[in-house]
């Protein structure tokens, strides 16, 4: 009876530790240096504000940028896009892409929109008032300058070109960039919906056990 | 034969130009509708024996264009010595082309003049390319 009650303890045990090392080699490794890079915020979409919370249990990808650049910025939401079309619709489901502008000053989230609606409708174009996106550049430790000039000089905005892939708690876990070719994007998201169902599960069997 | 002389005098400038810089792998990069920037992307090979000194650059479709070496940093001049060649190329220097007068489609022919320090303007067409559905660049 005894030894019966202990072996049942052992095997739970076992199985507890072997799911645990499971679920630790499941989520891939994220970099030292991106440990503690990023967190939540809230912006403006063309149809309302937008939080990254919004997206809990979701894998993302977020870039920076402004409509007016031609090169950088075009070729990051091509190989977003790209990523995104090569996947399952249900795996879509469960992804989401942003855009953030920093050059409010000329593009309001309409114009924003029908600028990621010509790489990818799911891409969601959002931006903030300067306060806003210069906070968000320091948690994202990104650069940009936008120079002291009327919207309608032609002038030109610097910015970092990370794309941010962001895990189902919206911590940044790797970066990228618009020169990354989209098979490697595409097999990053899907490998972090794999560690996110994963986690998903175990959390529901821990649920059960209590 | 006084035709010919004259067919060969009109095309002597041509093969001049030729001859000395070479131009390779032009297009410019389709910008959705609702943008009034594009990049255009070449690379100027010189053949000559002297360098090479572009000092700035028209475009018919862009009120305003400019070189742009990478992060969009304004370039004033592109200097390619002899025997030498430059890239335009995507994820780094570019020709910016601003103040778009009209949407650009895929197909589109637009016409590049790259004023020189010395001799005669470099004249450029340039397809325009819809990358979307493209790996790269
Ligand atoms: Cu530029």
């Amino acid at each position: 009876m005894w030894r019966g009650a202990m072996w049942v303890v052992v095997m739970l045990a076992l199985s507890v530790g072997a799911l645990t090392c499971f679920i630790q080699h499941t989520e891939p490794d994220v970099p030292a240096y991106l440990r503690g890079m990023g967190g939540d915020f809230t912006l403006r979409s063309a149809h309302g504000p937008v939080s990254l919370h919004d997206f809990r249990g979701k894998v993302g990808l977020l870039y920076f940028g402004y409509t007016h650049c031609p090169d950088a910025c075009p070729m990051a939401l091509s190989v977003i896009a790209r990523a995104l079309r090569g996947m399952s619709a249900a795996q879509r489901d469960r992804v989401y892409a942003l855009f953030v502008s920093v050059d409010p000053k000329r593009d309001t989230p309409e114009h924003l929109q029908a600028y990621t609606a010509f790489f990818d409708r799911r891409i969601i174009g959002l931006t903030g008032t300067t306060r806003q996106l210069t906070a968000l550049a320091v948690k994202y430790r990104m650069d940009f300058e936008v120079p002291q000039a009327p919207a309608d000089a032609a002038y030109t905005v610097r910015h970092s070109r990370f794309i941010y892939l962001l895990d189902a708690e919206g911590r940044v876990v790797a970066l990228f960039d618009e020169k990354t070719p989209s098979a490697r994007l595409r097999r990053a998201l899907r490998r972090w919906l794999y560690a996110a169902s994963v986690r998903r599960m175990w959390k529901d069997t821990q649920g059960e056990r209590r | 034969m006084k035709r010919w002389i004259l067919v060969v005098l009109c095309l002597l400038p041509v093969w001049v130009q030729a001859e000395e810089v070479e131009v390779r792998d032009a297009w410019v990069r389709l910008p959705p509708p609702v943008a009034d920037t594009a990049a255009a992307y070449l690379r100027l090979i010189n053949h000559g024996g002297r360098e090479l000194v572009l000092l700035g650059v028209r475009a018919n479709v862009a009120g305003e264009a400019m070189f742009h070496g990478p992060g969009m940093r304004p370039l004033g001049t592109v200097r390619i010595p002899a025997g030498g060649e430059y890239r335009f190329a995507p994820g780094a220097a570019h020709v910016m082309l601003m103040k778009l007068k009209q949407p650009l489609h895929a197909g589109d022919s637009v016409h590049l003049v790259l004023r020189r320090a010395k001799g005669k303007p470099i004249q450029v067409e340039l397809p325009v390319r819809d990358m979307r559905r493209l790996e790269r660049p």
